[in-house]
């Protein structure tokens, strides 16, 4: 599990049912136009690597529920950090969707760190919730 | 690069505890023991791994050796959170352009 209190969080309204949504998620030839050059799936177990502006990102589908949920492992090429990126796929009473996206390491806590360092961390938790 | 290993390193909760206790401290190996109920070799085990992370440098001092937290892995740390920050919102802001413009 992602603990959110250490993770990049940002939210946002669609004005699409989820089952739209989630063909952004697992049809490559869409999550391209979004995400990455990339064969992005949504098959548990299947592996792809994302091509962000020349940096390479190793990903895994750890969980795959249609229209619901996507959860990948995602590492950062030549020896990055690895961590997880969860899509949560909720219908709102208008049709639409709320989307939910959860980025951080798995169960790593930072607060003495943030404090301590030279630089400060505004926060680790970052949550954004963009315009619907 | 010693990235790969920083979340990983930080898993284990007893490690995360030896290296939090290290924040704006340099600390002995006998010292970083006390409050803990595990042996000194694991509390030695655990800051070998922390500083094959970055996490963590030795300096030695005679016959002793002292533990500070390793401002490098910090910095790799803060880059990774800069990043993901930077990373997700333009792209879900494209996400939610383009499955509006989907035919239904």
């Amino acid at each position: 599990m992602i603990d959110e209190a250490n993770a990049v969080v940002v939210e946002t309204d669609i004005e699409a049912p989820p089952e739209r949504v989630w063909r952004a998620l697992s049809e490559p030839a869409l999550a391209v136009a979004w995400l990455a050059p990339g064969q992005m799936s949504a098959e548990p177990g299947e592996r792809f690597t994302l091509d962000d502006e020349g940096r390479k990102i190793d990903c895994e589908v750890l969980e795959a529920e249609p229209a619901r949920r996507l959860r990948l492992g995602w590492r950062d090429g030549d020896g990055g950090l690895a961590s997880e990126v969860s899509f949560v796929l909720t219908p709102t009473p208008a049709g639409g969707t709320h989307l939910r996206v959860v980025h951080g390491p798995v169960v790593v806590s930072l607060a003495s760190v943030r404090l301590r360092r030279h630089r400060p961390m505004s926060s680790f938790h970052t949550s954004l919730r963009l315009a619907a | 690069m010693p990235d790969a290993d920083i979340f990983r390193a930080l898993a284990d909760p007893t490690r995360r505890a030896v290296f939090e206790r290290l924040a704006g401290r340099e600390m002995t190996v006998s010292a970083l023991k006390q409050g803990f109920e595990v042996s000194q070799p694991a509390i030695s085990q655990h800051l070998a791994s922390l500083r094959g992370a970055g996490l963590v440098r030795e300096r030695r001092e005679g016959r002793y050796a002292y533990y500070s937290m390793d401002p490098g892995g910090l910095n790799a740390l803060a880059a990774w959170v800069d990043r993901y920050r930077a990373f997700w919102p333009p792209r879900i802001e494209r996400l939610k352009t383009l499955v509006e413009g989907l035919d239904p």
